[in-house]
């Protein structure tokens, strides 16, 4: 994957396998979202091929993904349950605005349900967005740095919810910066150092090929401490 | 087009429900009704206080005819029922400037342009000076055309109306009143593009600005966005065009005896004519220009990352479009010249050209057909280059006009 002449992405290739939850590290511009966003068909790939159950991504409702993006963002001036229902609907989720108010009440944002997304906190409007992302039953579910920024209260509930929609059957992808997440989520993972694969397997298959290192540890070790 | 219509009434219903599209929707047709009502007002106004500030009721005018043409006219009596004639020069003057005399008017023996018409008065009203003026002139008028006949004095006072059969091809052509129908559709084109301008082309930035593009395109395909987006733009500017031409078919209706100044509504709009051919062609024309229009602020809304940018660039694009407005004197010819003909099939200037031509009657049918469909192929075209930009360059969030390579590159 080339951006000019730059090559930001190198010989890189991994499965995620269906039903896991799969973690994709890597320091700031290592080329995790850029590798995400070429498989979501955002960025044009200049070279190999990125599949999502044996094809390309296209947003028409065959095969269900739900993206929550590292840029965050929603219609600033549209009040939360009208942003809602229209992903809702253009999701294919049959009862959106139901759906929407049982969401809100869950992550205590029943009273904000009429404010504008200009009224919500960060926080807030992250987790608006994360419901977006989840409501229409996701079978791959891709998240890219989605805890970043939250108290570990609320941390704690986001992971509740990523982990119930694994329960149902969702496939994971994870973007994190959080290694102690990782070990306790994630089935298997891949490291990503300027554009790279570094480590790639099982969790625990990682650890023994780094000597028993927890996943901190090896991340500082791959990238060096004076870079993290 | 999975999902279209989501997003076409999402974007509508968004639209309807802001303030200010109905503060600007309504501000339109309230603006030109308010116009042509100080119009109509100012001149009744005008004429009002002509009348009252020209009438000499109650005041005291006085007159010294050194010339003997009032005093000798058939009218001089009747003149000098309401003015004093006098022949004291100095004593009136005096009188005037203690009060005594309001207005005392000197007519000179010889009646010349050296030879001035005295006025002396002494009122604070500088808008009563013209009124005096008119008031000695329209006296000595009076007073030369008695004993006239009642056509001598018709003639000499331009009490003539004149009425121009106009035959082309053998039938009477009423050339002015074709006219109206494609200046209606030229002014609803323009009054679009000032509204709707602004908004066409934030409806693509704002995904950008708002960093919302991840999210949106992961849900629907591009086109479908861009589309839906323009349709919904499209719906809201013939809502708009409702809005404003409901009261012209109002006014058409039952303002029969209504008048903008001096013109009588009730004269004028019999007068309009209503050709099939032009009001479909017109409104063909309205859809096309406003679809290019349309895509053309889309395009601009996906080239640049802030509004504040966007918009310097879009100021040059409607220089583009309003440019044959500057050349209109060109398109008033009845042979159009080699610039008339190029802005017709420039495609951005074609819109208000086309429209030009069409409403001075310039306009050939095979210029209006082959016109309207270089119109119609770079509205598709630029629709197409909209999809292509916002799939490419979506995620260029902070940099403007993406790299060609890699808008036309295969992969």
């Amino acid at each position: 994957m080339k951006f000019g002449d730059k090559e930001v992405i190198k010989d890189l290739s991994f499965t995620v396998k269906d039903g896991e939850i799969f973690g994709l590290l890597g320091s700031n511009g290592s080329g995790k979202t850029t590798t995400i966003r070429a498989l979501l068909g955002l960025y044009q790939e200049t070279a190999g091929e990125l599949l999502i159950n044996g094809q390309k991504f296209k947003p028409d409702g065959s095969f269900v993904v739900g993206y929550l993006p590292e840029e965050r963002g929603l219609y600033r001036k549209e009040k939360v349950l009208d942003v809602m229902v229209y992903f809702g609907r253009l999701k294919g989720q049959k009862n959106p605005r139901q759906w929407s108010l049982e969401y809100l009440k869950r992550v205590g944002l029943e009273e904000k349900t009429h404010e504008k997304i200009e009224k919500l906190s960060g926080g807030q409007q992250q987790k608006v967005q994360l419901g977006i992302t989840i409501m229409n039953n996701p079978k791959l579910l891709i998240l890219d740095e989605p805890t970043k920024g939250f108290d570990p209260v609320n941390r704690r509930l986001l992971m509740d919810i990523i982990d119930e929609v694994h329960r149902k059957g969702a496939t994971i992808l994870m973007i994190t910066h959080y290694m102690d997440e990782v070990e306790r989520l994630c089935d298997r993972a891949i490291l990503l150092k300027d554009g790279v694969a570094r480590a790639y397997g099982k969790i625990s298959e990682i650890k023994k090929e780094f000597g028993g290192k927890s996943l901190d540890e090896i991340f500082v070790k791959i990238y060096g401490e004076q870079d993290v | 087009m999975f999902n279209l219509s989501t997003v076409i009434s999402f974007e509508i219903v968004r639209a309807l429900k802001k303030p200010s599209f109905w503060a600007m929707a309504i501000l339109m047709p309230l603006m030109l009704v308010a116009l042509i009502g100080i119009s109509g007002w100012s001149g009744y106004s005008s004429n009002q206080i002509f009348e009252a500030s020209g009438s000499t009721e109650g005041l005291q005018v006085a007159l010294i005819d050194q010339s003997g043409l009032i005093a000798g006219s058939p009218l001089g009596e009747e003149i000098a029922q309401d003015i004093e004639m006098r022949d004291d020069k100095e004593t009136s003057i005096d009188q005037v400037k203690n009060g005594q005399l309001n207005v005392l008017y000197v007519v000179p023996a010889e009646i010349s342009a050296k030879n001035a018409i005295e006025i002396y008065t002494n009122t604070e009203n500088n808008s009563l000076f013209d009124s005096y003026t008119n008031n000695i002139r329209s006296i000595l008028t009076t007073a030369a055309m008695a004993g006239l006949s009642e056509n001598q004095i018709n003639i000499l006072s331009g009490q003539i109306n004149v009425t121009t059969h106009n035959f082309i091809e053998g039938e009477e052509a009423n050339i002015l009143g074709k006219m109206i129908v494609p200046i209606i559709g030229l002014i609803l084109f323009y009054v679009l593009i000032c509204l709707f301008g602004n908004r066409l082309m934030m409806s693509t930035l704002e995904e950008k600005e708002n960093r919302i593009s991840e999210m949106i395109l992961t849900s629907i395909s591009t086109k479908t966005l861009i589309v839906g987006k323009i349709i919904s733009l499209i719906a809201l500017g013939f809502l708009q065009v409702l809005i404003l031409v409901l009261p012209m078919a109002i006014l058409y209706y039952f303002a029969g005896n209504a008048s903008v100044g001096q013109i009588n509504i009730g004269d004028v709009l019999p007068h309009i004519v209503f050709d099939p051919l032009v009001i479909i062609y017109t409104l063909l024309l309205l859809i096309a220009s406003y679809v290019l229009f349309t895509g053309l602020c889309v395009t601009v809304g996906v080239l640049m990352p802030t509004a504040k940018e966007a918009s310097g660039f879009m100021g040059v694009l409607m220089m583009l479009v309003i440019a044959p407005f500057l050349f209109i004197t060109m398109f008033m010819a009845p042979a159009p010249s080699t610039v008339v003909k190029f802005l017709s099939f420039f495609p951005f200037s074609a819109p208000v050209a086309l429209s030009m031509r069409n409403a001075f009657g310039t306009l050939s049918a095979s210029e209006a057909i082959i016109g309207l469909v270089i119109i119609i192929v770079s509205a598709i075209a630029i629709i197409a280059l909209a999809i292509r930009l916002f799939r490419k360059g979506a995620m260029s969030y902070d940099s403007a006009l993406i790299n060609l390579k890699r808008l036309f590159a295969k992969k």
